[in-house]
C-alpha cells in the first residue's frame, strides 16, 4: 500500500519565496499536495494537479510564529475573498493555493519585493552586526596583545578565519540584496515580472556559503589535532539545538511560548559552554609533571614538585610556540616560552608585545641573543634571529649563568 | 494630534477611500473598488490589508466593528478632506488637459 503522506525537509529564504511556490507546484503535479508545514513540509497523496501556489512574506507576522496567528488569519480572510486559500504559515511565510481562476495577485511586485527584501535584510543585518562585533574583537586581539596566542594556534587562526568569512559573507549578502532591490525596481518599472528566487538572481545568503568550507576545515582540524572533547561537546550542543528546534516545529507552540523558548535556549547553551570550559580547565591543567612534560623540559627542573605544570605546544603557518607554566603553592612560579618563526615581522611583533610594558631594561647577562631585556630581577625576554624566548620567574632572583645556559640550550636547541 | 498627511493618493488608495465613504467590511472593499471603477481597478488583498492598516494608523479611516477576524471601516473627516483634496486636484488636471484636448 502506498503511503498517504510524506514529509520533506527543505528550507527557503524570504528572497526565495517564488522558488518555494514553484517547488510546491512541482510536487502537486506529481500528486503530492501540501497538507501542513510543521517539522518539515508534509505532503498528502492525491491526484496530480496543475495547482498554483503563492508564498508571501507577511511583514505583520512574527519570526517566532510556528503556525498562522491572529494577524495572519485576518490577512488570509482578505486573500480568501480574492480567491486564495490559506494552506499554512510559519515565521513570516504564508502559503496560499489558488482556488478561483479569476483570483487576483495578493500583492503587487513592488510590494512583494519590499516585503521579502525587508525581512531577509533584517536577518542579514543581525548576522552582520554579530559577525562585525566578533571580527573586530578577534582582529583586535590578533593585531594586539594576543598575537602569539592566535598566530601560532591553527585552531585560533581558523576561528579568526571563520568569523572573517562570516563577516565578509554577511556584508556581501547585504550589499548584493541592496543592489538586486535597486535593479529589480527598475526592471519592474520597465514591465518585467518579479521572480523571487535563484532564477531572479537572489542566491543564498553569502555567509552561509562562506561558512560551509570554513566549518569543514575547522572540523577536519579538530579531528587532526585530536580535539575530541570539543567535538563531542559540539555534537551534543548541535544535537540539543536540533532537538529543541524539531520539537518546536513538531508541536508548534504559540508565538509567545516559542519566543520564550528561543530566548532561554541560548542562555542554557551558554551555561553549558561555561560548565564545559570550567570542567576542561580543572581536568586539563592539573597534569602530573612526569607524565605530561617531555624529557627536554624535565631537564630544566625549575621547581621541585610543582602544584601543576601546563605545557602548550602549537605550530601554524606563522611558526611554532612552546609555553610552559609551572606553579607551586609555596615556591616561586615559572612562566616561560619560545616562539619560533622564519618571518621577521612575526618575531618583531612577538618581541614588541613582550617588551611593551614598563620597567624593561637591557640585560648584561650572556643569553647569546641579538637583544636581551630584563625586569624585576627574574624576568627576561631574549631575541634571537628566528626566536623570541621569554622567562618570567616570580622569585625576583636573577638566574645564574648555568641556568641561563641550560634554558638557552634546552629551549632554543631542543 | 498632529498626523502626517498622505502625499498624492495612488489610484488604489483613492478607490479604497471612495469605497469607505460608506461603512464597509474590509474583505468586501475589493469588490466595491472593482464595481466603483467598472472593473478597471483591482486591489490585491495584500495591498488592501497593508493600506487599511496605514490609513487607520494615520486616522484616515476608523474601525467601526470587529466580529472575530472580520473588521469594518469607515472614512473619517480627516480622510474625507484628503479624498476631497485629491478629487479637486484631479479636477484641476482634467480642466488643464481639456484646454488642449477639447478644442
Amino acid at each position: 500500500m502506498k503511503p498517504k503522506f510524506k514529509t520533506v525537509h527543505r528550507s527557503f529564504n524570504y528572497l526565495h519565496c517564488d522558488d518555494f511556490a514553484q517547488y510546491l507546484e512541482s510536487m502537486a503535479a506529481k500528486g503530492w499536495h501540501l497538507d501542513s508545514w510543521g517539522a518539515g513540509l508534509k505532503f498528502r497523496r492525491g491526484e496530480p494537479e496543475q495547482a498554483t501556489y503563492a508564498v508571501e512574506v507577511f511583514t505583520d507576522a512574527s519570526e517566532y510564529d510556528t503556525r498562522p496567528e491572529l494577524h495572519t488569519k485576518e490577512f488570509a480572510e482578505y486573500c480568501e475573498a480574492a480567491g486564495w486559500q490559506l494552506i499554512d504559515a510559519k515565521r513570516k511565510f504564508v502559503i496560499f493555493k489558488k482556488i478561483r481562476p479569476d483570483a487576483i495577485p495578493i500583492m503587487t511586485d513592488q510590494e512583494r519585493l519590499s516585503a521579502a527584501v525587508k525581512e531577509d535584510q533584517q536577518i542579514n543585518h543581525r548576522t552582520l552586526f554579530t559577525a562585525s562585533v566578533w571580527v573586530v574583537m578577534q582582529w583586535w586581539q590578533f593585531l594586539g596583545s594576543s598575537f602569539e596566542k592566535i598566530a601560532f594556534s591553527p585552531m585560533q587562526l581558523l576561528i579568526l578565519l571563520g568569523w572573517t568569512a562570516l563577516f565578509l559573507g554577511s556584508l556581501s549578502s547585504v550589499l548584493r540584496v541592496l543592489w538586486l532591490k535597486h535593479s529589480w525596481r527598475k526592471r519592474i518599472a520597465g514591465g518585467q515580472m518579479l521572480y523571487l528566487g535563484r532564477a531572479g538572481g537572489f542566491i543564498g545568503r553569502g555567509y552561509e556559503l562562506a561558512l560551509i568550507p570554513v566549518m569543514a576545515v575547522w572540523f577536519g582540524a579538530m579531528v587532526f589535532y585530536n580535539q575530541w572533547s570539543t567535538i563531542i561537546y559540539l555534537l551534543i550542543f548541535l544535537g540539543i539545538l536540533r532537538g529543541v528546534l524539531f520539537l518546536v516545529d513538531k508541536f508548534r507552540p504559540d508565538s509567545v511560548t516559542n519566543q520564550i523558548i528561543m530566548n532561554v535556549l541560548p542562555i542554557a547553551m551558554f551555561v553549558m559552554l561555561f560548565l564545559f570550559l570550567l570542567g576542561s580547565m580543572f581536568s586539563g591543567n592539573q597534569m602530573e609533571k612526569s607524565q605530561t612534560i617531555p624529557d627536554w623540559y624535565q631537564e630544566l627542573d625549575f621547581v621541585d614538585e610543582p602544584a601543576y605544570v601546563h605545557l602548550e605546544e602549537d605550530s601554524s603557518i606563522f611558526g611554532s610556540a612552546i609555553i610552559v607554566r609551572e606553579h607551586h603553592d609555596d615556591a616561586p612560579s615559572v612562566y616561560c616560552g619560545v616562539f619560533e618563526s622564519e618571518y621577521d615581522w612575526v618575531i618583531d611583533k612577538v618581541w614588541k608585545n613582550r617588551t611593551k610594558a614598563d620597567n624593561w631594561e637591557p640585560c648584561t647577562q650572556d643569553w647569546g641573543g641579538e637583544e636581551v631585556m630584563t625586569r624585576f630581577g627574574s624576568c627576561y625576554v631574549v631575541r634571537y634571529p628566528n626566536h623570541v624566548l621569554y622567562y618570567y620567574g616570580t622569585s625576583g632572583e636573577p638566574l645564574t649563568e648555568d641556568q641561563i645556559s641550560l634554558i638557552k640550550q634546552t629551549l632554543i636547541h631542543q | 494630534m498632529a498626523r502626517e498627511q498622505l502625499q498624492t493618493l495612488t489610484e488604489p488608495m483613492y478607490y479604497i477611500l471612495l469605497a469607505l465613504t460608506e461603512e464597509c467590511c474590509g474583505v468586501d472593499i475589493m469588490e466595491h473598488v472593482k464595481a466603483l471603477s467598472s472593473g478597471r481597478v483591482t486591489v490585491g488583498p495584500g495591498t488592501l490589508y497593508a493600506m487599511l492598516a496605514r490609513f487607520e494608523e494615520k486616522g484616515i479611516v476608523r474601525l467601526t466593528a470587529s466580529e472575530g477576524r472580520r473588521k469594518s471601516y469607515i472614512i473619517t473627516e480627516e480622510g474625507m478632506a484628503e479624498l476631497r483634496k485629491e478629487y479637486l486636484r484631479l479636477q484641476t488636471l482634467v480642466r488643464d488637459g481639456a484646454f488642449f484636448f477639447d478644442k
